[in-house]
């Protein structure tokens, strides 16, 4: 058998082994599934769900870059100084930020939207909670004692100057 | 064009179209691109179409590897449905069947190396019939299907990778750059594949 004869022997052979058809059930098959939910996942969702969430984290951000200042009392200022002391004029209570705010925060003011929150409930979101009633707070004086001083006298001190004597007397 | 082939166009083209029944501007046969780009658009009956086009070449692709219908046509069906969940990767470099082939080829190498090479590759008897009518006498079919059947075997015993090369030829469905690219190897490497898996059988034919 020369050459020829093999290579179209081989050709013959492989040819036949891949002669072969799917079955129809095949394309069926595949449809039904398909079908089933195996659903592409077009490209442009994953596009429209990162827009989604840059647009979240943008209105996120917005919203506590915009939002009220931390309102911090001072603590109560001492009534007064220390004894013996000039007067000294107290600041009146301001309102301040915090100290891990920033300063864009500081210079921001109330929005509307912060305004519209403390505005007061209408009637409709009245609560059936009953109040309770509670006395005012009546505050009243308190009498303190003057502490009495004592006058304190002091003897004057006659102090004699001071005489100095030669070198030679003292030794001795 | 086979009566089969055009009725499975009509059907296609009926469904994209509803209203261009018979009209002659749109009795044409889209092409891949186009009905990827209706799958694209939510049209299933055109990944039918592509599928009814293509599962017989990713069928064979996947029986060249693996060798037994069964397991082929479960490769197949993987294939063709993973390749409708990953249409979106689909860029055209390729052919919408060079890629379906690579994706099935994939799948068939993974499934191959999980299992043992049964040698259940032989043809099937239909063919072994087939071979005798063409024998000019009983002797002589009987002694061709003999040979034929010895060539079989001495395909089945090559290297995988030069019987995959030497089948995937004879199938028949892709050129050897389409091969090449489906298996992700150069032409180059391709065709030296398939020069080696003759050089191998005419050397074990020789002596037969």
């Amino acid at each position: 058998m020369d050459e020829r004869e093999l290579d179209r022997a081989i050709d013959t052979a492989a040819g036949r082994m891949m002669a072969r058809e799917p079955s129809r059930a095949l394309g069926y098959n595949v449809m039904a599934r398909v079908r089933a939910g195996a659903a592409p996942a077009p490209r442009r969702l994953v596009w429209i769900a990162a827009g989604a969430s840059l647009v979240l984290c943008a209105a996120i951000a917005t919203a506590l870059m915009i939002g009220p200042a931390a309102v911090v009392p001072l603590p109560p200022a001492a009534p007064s100084v220390a004894i013996g002391q000039p007067p000294v004029m107290i600041a009146p209570l301001t309102t301040v930020a915090s100290e891990t705010a920033t300063p864009r925060r500081l210079a921001r003011t109330p929005t509307a939207a912060w305004s519209a929150s403390a505005l007061p409930m209408p009637p409709n979101d009245v609560s059936p909670i009953e109040p309770i009633v509670t006395e005012p707070i009546a505050l009243s004086t308190i009498d303190v004692p003057l502490l009495e001083r004592d006058n304190v006298v002091i003897d004057v001190l006659n102090i004699e100057p001071l005489t100095i004597e030669p070198l030679a007397v003292s030794n001795d | 064009m086979p009566p089969a082939k055009a009725s499975i166009e009509r059907v296609a083209l009926r469904h994209l179209d509803p209203d261009a029944q018979g009209h002659p501007e749109h009795s044409r046969r889209m092409d891949d691109g186009e009905l990827v780009e209706q799958v694209r658009a939510g049209d299933q009956m055109a990944f039918g179409e592509l599928v009814e086009r293509h599962r017989g070449a990713v069928y064979r692709a996947a029986l060249a590897a693996l060798g037994n219908d069964a397991d082929a046509e479960d490769i197949a069906q993987e294939a063709l449905v993973l390749a409708y969940r990953r249409l979106d990767q689909f860029r055209g470099d390729a052919s919408v069947r060079t890629w379906m082939v690579s994706i099935a080829w994939r799948l068939a190498l993974s499934r191959r190396r999980r299992m043992w090479w049964k040698g259940n590759m032989v043809a099937p008897e239909t063919e072994l019939h087939a071979l005798r009518d063409v024998a000019p006498s009983p002797e002589a079919r009987v002694q061709s299907a003999q040979f034929m059947k010895t060539v079989q075997l001495q395909i089945r015993r090559l290297p995988p990778k030069l019987r995959d090369a030497l089948l995937l030829t004879a199938a028949g469905d892709l050129t050897h750059d389409e091969i090449a690219a489906a298996l992700h190897i150069p032409a180059s490497t391709f065709r030296g594949r398939v020069r080696d898996a003759r050089l191998r059988l005419k050397e074990r034919l020789e002596g037969v």
